[in-house]
């Protein structure tokens, strides 16, 4: 398999600070990767080395193969991109923006290639609304339209579902499946919106600052993110030990009346008969699964170790 | 480069914007035949000039002496240009479009090159439409009239020389453009750096600082025997700020965190 990206040992110090600290990744072709992390934690500043907006310290970053500065603007020939806001024309509208970047581009059969276009992201090619009155959901999809009008095989997306009400996270969400699984391409994608992501990537990243902590496909994630049981108590310790001796549970306690059992054959019901014989009171308990936001949670909060069920 | 052009062409063409500069430079160049008067920006003290400024005003504007007369006005273009900057450079680092073209594969040399080459092109059709406005209006208002001698010879050295000068000013408003990412600073050195050296070059008797006054450089490119002023060496000196000035914005821009 084609490998689109590969970046090994990325530094990009300001001053004093590391934005990047020796961040290494691989990108395989047709893969959409997800790119988790707080404001601030470096994902702007990963996406923008890869596009050359900005200079890295040191490290290396090799676009379909090329690394050199001269094959390096070739490769981002292959490429689209959307880095923090989407930006077009204000005085243009959505089509005239367009056959603008089809002409800089040297685009022949603009026509088509613009209503084709306009027909991927969802906008109306009658539409003669100009750029600086469009919504944001509007500008987002433009956006996109201009990094996918040559038909790029890697599209780089920065935080493109901020602001978009909940309708248009759905339409994107369609938006970006239909570019991997029609048009071949692969993406990367950073977000904050982590139950939107869980739901296009196919494989996640995790950078705290400046560092990438974690890599996980979705298949990895689905099968650590098991199903648990949330136990609330006033008797943690007693709970925890019944539980631990008794019956070999799995248990971490989460807060100081809560803990999470892990368990394959979900027996709640022996867990309530179990506790009641030991007098011990219930005062909540359920089922519940880990989300990719919770997982990210704990794995910031828990300083970055390794999250273990026992 | 070609692709460039074209797509910046159908920008400005499909901005409002760059019709009302063109609209507000036809008023101009109409309302200054119909007065049959000149005006210059800045500060001039030479004789030759106002010879120059007298034999205008005895004579009747036809379309040669309007020509000439409008040679005198040409750092008014400075005015009508800016717009121009503004639409085709100014917006794009403002409000950072440029990333569109940078991350699909277009070298920071390709872009800068390809943004100056247009203002240049652009701003070389803003000459030819500043002189040929002024001089079928005053075809139509005065009559075409009969050519002086040497007319278009002297006409293409002063374009020439005009479009040189003009060109080493916006040049130092580009660099500051692209070193500020602010269109407020950009016009400002326009304006203000032009109108500084020739007050200081007026007042000041220091031999160079003539040179780099493309102000009264373009304004009195039509008088080829000014005392103590070498036009060979004004076009050194123009030329030398287009290149040190155009490589310093190109370095500015090459080496900054976008």
């Amino acid at each position: 398999m084609e490998t689109v990206l590969e970046i090994k040992n990325l530094n990009k110090r300001y001053k004093n600070q590391y934005a990047l600290k020796n961040v290494s990744l691989s990108i395989q072709k047709g893969e959409i990767y997800g790119l988790i992390g707080r404001n601030g934690a470096g994902k702007t500043t990963l996406l923008k080395s890869i596009v050359k907006l900005i200079d890295s310290t040191s490290g290396q970053i090799a676009l379909f193969g090329a690394s050199t500065e001269k094959s390096w603007v070739k490769a981002l020939r292959r490429t689209g991109s959307v880095i923090e806001v989407p930006v077009a024309y204000e005085s243009l509208s959505g089509w005239q923006n367009l056959a603008y970047y089809c002409k800089l581009r040297g685009i022949t059969n603009e026509k088509a290639i613009i209503q084709e276009t306009l027909d991927i992201v969802g906008l109306d090619p009658k539409d003669k609304k100009k750029f600086k009155h469009y919504s944001l959901g509007m500008k987002q999809k433009l956006g996109i339209a201009i990094a996918i009008l040559s038909r790029p095989d890697f599209l780089i997306l920065d935080e493109p579902i901020n602001g978009l009400d909940p309708l248009s996270i759905v339409e994107f969400r369609q938006l970006l499946k239909r570019l991997q699984q029609e048009q071949g391409m692969t993406i990367i994608i950073s977000s904050h919106i982590l139950s939107e992501l869980y739901h296009v990537a196919t494989r996640f990243g995790i950078i705290h600052y400046g560092e990438l902590v974690k890599e996980i496909s979705k298949e990895e994630f689905e099968t650590l993110c098991q199903e648990y049981i949330v136990l609330q108590t006033s008797q943690m310790d007693n709970a925890s030990r019944v539980l631990k001796e008794m019956n070999h549970y799995q248990v971490k306690i989460i807060a100081k009346d809560r803990m999470h059992i892990f368990d394959d054959s979900h027996q709640i019901n022996h867990i309530v008969i179990l506790l009641v014989q030991q007098q011990i009171p219930i005062d909540g308990i359920y089922y519940q699964k880990q989300d990719l936001e919770n997982y990210f949670t704990s794995f910031v909060r828990d300083g970055m170790e390794e999250i273990t069920y026992g | 480069m070609v692709n460039a052009i074209r797509a910046d062409l159908y920008r400005l063409f499909h901005t409002k914007g760059f019709y009302i500069t063109q609209f507000l430079l036809i008023l101009f160049v109409v309302i200054s035949v119909s007065a049959e008067a000149t005006g210059t920006v800045g500060v001039t003290s030479s004789d030759e000039i106002t010879g120059m400024q007298s034999r205008l005003q005895a004579n009747d504007w036809d379309s040669y002496q309007t020509f000439i007369a409008f040679s005198s006005m040409a750092s008014f273009l400075i005015y009508f240009c800016l717009p121009l900057l503004v639409m085709i450079a100014g917006y794009d680092f403002v409000h950072k479009s440029y990333k569109n073209q940078l991350t699909s594969g277009v070298s920071r040399l390709q872009y800068f090159g390809s943004k100056y080459l247009i203002f240049i092109v652009v701003t070389a059709l803003q000459f030819l439409f500043y002189y040929t406005s002024a001089f079928l209006t005053a075809a139509v208002t005065n009559g075409i009239g009969t050519a002086p001698k040497d007319f278009w010879i002297n006409a293409l050295q002063t374009i020439g020389i005009q479009f040189i000068g003009f060109q080493a000013i916006f040049i130092i408003g580009l660099c500051i453009l692209v070193i500020t990412f602010s269109n407020v600073s950009s016009v400002i050195s326009i304006i203000v750096i032009p109108l500084i050296i020739n007050v200081s070059s007026a007042l000041f008797n220091i031999g160079w600082l003539k040179y780099f006054d493309f102000q009264f450089g373009i304004n009195f490119a039509w008088v080829r025997n000014l005392p103590d002023f070498s036009w060979p060496v004004f076009l050194c000196f123009s030329s030398g700020v287009i290149i040190v000035m155009s490589y310093t914005a190109y370095q500015a821009f090459r080496h900054k965190s976008l």
